[in-house]
């Protein structure tokens, strides 16, 4: 018990003190941010529904922060660490040293679907082999598909193994099948009909990096002050500084593009390696470090 | 203020067709439970003023004094009948929380299904040849038998109770009576499902037609299919009730229906063959009489007028100079052409929830529907699904997603039996497809052209003036409506290559398409040989900007020999010199 209060402990202040991803940020800006409405217009693909239905809910609530687009997932992970707990004990403590392991702790205090997904995966498992609340088996099953869309094969498998399990073919339609079915299109329908779109690539940042972009990011809020602005950043940066710019109500920046070398802008945001770009074009560099570097055009009001 | 005729003509023809239906059930001895001896009545009821009606017009005596005395006549003697009769036992009733539930989301629906009724009619066939036809014979009192047109010659069951309605409440009036089907089919499927010891499933499936969008916008529309729909689901129903002990009676009645469907629309001719095999060929003379009494009647009436009882399709077997097999073949082909998809998902993505490259859409909570197939385990289950596969034959020889709503009823019950056990999903998928299904929900999230109900437009049904700006907002002929009616004598004809809003404009209209001698004509101009089109019949020529004449017509009218009229919203009136 001890063990697993630790264990969540540090989950909690990795999702405080972590700065926020590539990945998570593309998730608020493209799914979480805008209405539902303008969401099924841009006809992305959208693989963490239910996440972002319950990270809209929780910035509503708390305002955009990387605290609060990962609090969904930290509660999940709640639920994990108990189901994790009780399958431990009812099955083998093994279970329970694995379930604890580190390399489950990211998907716990990260703002996307994958932990939710394991987490509801892993109560259908629980409540498969206890034998209660039958009924919730396939709503967990059809919620973590919804959760993770890539979650669709294992919830099948899984399910699959409590029909070999239980051996009861109408049981197992009334109780898995039919409830995971309806669940999933329910929450799937409208983002899977309007997912015409090709996927956006982005780079993930790495842990350095995440951390020296949110400093040029402050470098770039002080030089531009309360002047009107348009940024132009790497495809790995730019829904981190959308994010960065929700986060901090920075009205005066217009909305970040990633493809920089086809416009002009304000403010450029440029991997380290790539500064040659900047003295081609003749920008002024405010800001370095060994992964970034910000510049602004000469003639851009400071 | 036309709300008021409206609501009273559809009214008056409702409550004739339940009189006449009430008379028919106890004529034949026939008795059901409360509600469901309502409804039947009202169905079976509309078979028999359709066939009254259809003699009116054979005899030229379509008038609103008829329709009324004949009509008091119909209410009058059902009231006489009933009185001092003990009323129906009740169905079993439905679970408390069920019965709110269906209260809440029917009546919230009915709402908005009948604010869009009694607005002004806008709907493409609605407006066009539907009403057209009635309104045709409104002019005639009876049917024109000079006009030939292929939408002329269909079987007309729906629009002869048109014709009533329309008589006391012009065009608002005649949706609203097929708005009555509409309405009537929930409650249908709610009484079977009371019926056959499933009262959740009926109710389930019965909100969850009700709701789907495309039975919404058809059904507020001067269509038929709801009208259909509901005739197809009353003889199974009558078959269902009967199965155990096949009575003549009950099986004269399904007859009845089997021909008053296909008198609607041809496709639900398929009623007949599938009772047929429903009672394994027993007593299948007393089908066919009581097919035959409400088939013939219109099959007759085209022999005798066009020498083709099918009309307008048999052409090959049926030669005849009003329309060629040719055409027949070329008009039903264009039927059957779907745009491109981009895959097998694009098109049920379309079809059940975007709505934009088919015409209308049946709602994502159809997407479940290959969970209907778990439905084979019960014997009802079984039937209803083969129901469902047999009206969903129509759908595969026209493109409409209308032509799917026969079907659904079958499916979405047979979807209801397969959930029946999963606990709390039967309300979970109602209150979904309720909820994702209103109008302003379907704004967020379906195609910007999608057919549907999009809205409440009171003010166009409550105020003339709006609703002539209604009319004319959506339907682009109209503006020329004064024009037309002006310039064109009432015995002259005007041509047109693409269908128009003949129920707006009070003249007879020659579409290019729609009749050998509109092909004729056709042909003449593509030719560039106006004589030989005024030599046909044609005096005057309405051109749409997009037709392959407008721009020489329009540079060149002297070499043409015509002069124009009027335009509007891109269409062109010539005088023909």
């Amino acid at each position: 018990m001890a063990v697993l209060a630790a264990v969540f402990a540090l989950q909690v202040y990795r999702a405080v003190a972590r700065p926020i991803g590539t990945g998570e940020a593309y998730l608020y800006d493209r799914f979480v941010r805008p209405t539902m409405r303008q969401v099924l217009q841009s006809e992305l693909p959208d693989r963490d529904v239910l996440y972002c239905l319950l990270e809209k809910r929780s910035v509503g609530l708390f305002h955009v922060s990387p605290f609060s687009v990962r609090l969904p997932s930290l509660l999940f992970g709640i639920l994990y660490l108990f189901v994790v707990w009780q399958l431990g004990r009812r099955l083998s403590g093994w279970f329970l040293t694995a379930g604890v392991l580190p390399i489950f702790w990211d998907w716990f205090s990260q703002a996307d679907g994958t932990g939710t997904a394991i987490a509801l995966l892993l109560c259908a498992i629980w409540l498969a082999v206890e034998r209660r609340n039958l009924n919730l088996i396939g709503i967990c099953l059809g919620l973590s598909v919804t959760a993770q869309t890539g979650f669709a094969i294992p919830a099948a498998i899984v399910a699959l193994a409590i029909l070999a399990f239980w051996w009861r073919w109408s049981g197992w339609v009334d109780r898995v099948l039919i409830p995971a079915v309806v669940v999933a299109l329910i929450l799937l329908v409208l983002p899977l009909t309007h997912a015409y779109a090709p996927e956006e690539r982005t780079p993930e940042l790495t842990a350095s990096q995440a951390t020296h972009l949110q400093s040029a990011l402050e470098a770039l809020r002080i030089g531009a002050g309360s002047d009107r602005i348009r940024i132009g950043a790497t495809p790995a940066a730019e829904p981190v500084v959308n994010f960065y710019r929700a986060q901090h109500r920075a009205g005066n920046w217009e909305r970040a593009r990633r493809d920089y070398s086809s416009e002009h802008f304000d403010y450029y945001l440029f991997l380290a390696a790539e500064e040659a770009a900047a003295e081609q074009r003749h920008l002024i560099v405010i800001y370095r470090d060994a992964d970034f570097a910000v510049a602004h055009r000469s003639s851009a009001a400071m | 203020m036309p709300v008021i005729g409206a609501v009273c003509g559809a009214a008056f023809t409702v409550g004739v067709c339940v009189a006449l239906g009430w008379l028919l059930l106890r004529w034949l001895k026939l008795e059901f439970h409360r509600l469901e001896g309502v409804l039947l009545a009202f169905v079976s009821g509309s078979a028999c003023l359709s066939l009254a009606v259809f003699g009116l017009c054979v005899i030229h005596q379509a008038r609103l004094p008829v329709f009324l005395a004949g009509g008091a006549g119909a209410i009058g003697g059902a009231l006489w009948k009933a009185r001092g009769m003990a009323r129906g036992k009740p169905l079993p009733a439905l679970p408390r929380a069920w019965a709110v539930l269906f209260a809440v989301v029917y009546v919230a629906f009915l709402a908005c299904y009948l604010a869009n009724a009694l607005a002004p009619e806008i709907s493409p066939d609605g407006s066009g040849y539907h009403l057209g036809n009635v309104a045709r014979d409104w002019r005639h009192h009876g049917f024109d038998w000079d006009y030939h047109s292929i939408y002329s010659s269909l079987g007309q069951g729906m629009e002869m109770l048109f014709l009533v309605a329309f008589s006391i409440g012009r065009h608002p009036a005649a949706a609203t009576v097929h708005m009555a089907f509409q309405a009537a089919l929930p409650l249908l499927m709610v009484c079977y499902g009371r019926r056959c010891g499933f009262p959740r499933v009926g109710t389930f499936a019965g909100l969850l037609v009700y709701a789907c969008p495309v039975v919404g916008i058809a059904g507020v529309s001067a269509y038929n299919d709801l009208a259909v729909a509901t005739s197809v689901f009353a003889g199974f129903y009558l078959l269902e009730v009967n199965y155990s002990q096949l009575c003549t009676k009950s099986l004269f009645l399904c007859g009845l229906l089997s021909g008053h469907s296909y008198a609607i629309k041809y496709t639900a001719g398929l009623t007949l063959p599938f009772a047929a095999v429903l009672t394994r060929g027993r007593r299948l003379w007393v089908l066919c009489l009581g097919a035959a009494a409400m088939a013939g009647p219109s099959m007759i009436r085209n022999w005798i007028w066009l020498g083709n009882p099918a009309a307008p399709f048999l052409n090959s077997w049926f030669p005849n100079p009003y329309w060629s097999a040719s055409a027949e073949h070329q008009y039903l082909a264009g039927l059957r052409e779907y745009p491109q998809f981009k895959s097998y998902w694009d098109f049920i993505s379309q079809v059940t929830v975007l709505g934009g490259l088919v015409p209308g859409m049946i709602g994502p909570a159809f997407l479940l529907l290959p969970l209907s197939l778990l439905a084979l385990r019960q014997p009802h289950g079984r039937k209803l699904l083969l129901a469902g596969a047999v009206y969903s034959i129509p759908a595969f020889l026209n493109t409409d997603v209308r032509f799917m709503i026969p079907a659904l009823p079958f499916f979405a019950l047979a979807l209801g039996l397969a959930m029946e056990n999963s606990r709390g999903m039967l309300p979970i998928v109602v209150l979904f497809q309720s909820f994702i299904c209103w109008p302003a929900a379907m704004d967020a999230y379906c195609d910007p052209n999608a057919w549907r109900v999009r809205g409440f437009p009171i003010r166009a049904a409550l105020r003339p003036e709006a609703g002539s700006q209604y009319i004319a907002s959506h339907v682009g002929d109209y503006a020329l409506k004064g024009a037309i009616e002006r310039a064109v004598g009432p015995n002259q004809r005007i041509f047109s290559f693409a269908g128009r809003a003949a129920a707006y404009i009070d003249r007879d209209i020659v579409v290019g398409y729609e009749s050998s001698q509109g092909m004729r004509i056709q042909e003449a101009l593509l030719k560039g040989s106006v004589p030989e089109a005024k030599s046909q019949g044609c005096d005057f020529l309405l051109v749409n900007d997009t037709d392959m004449i407008a721009n020489d017509i329009k540079q060149n009218m002297r070499r043409w020999g015509v002069t124009e009229v009027a335009k509007a919203n891109g269409t062109t009136l010539y005088r023909i010199d």
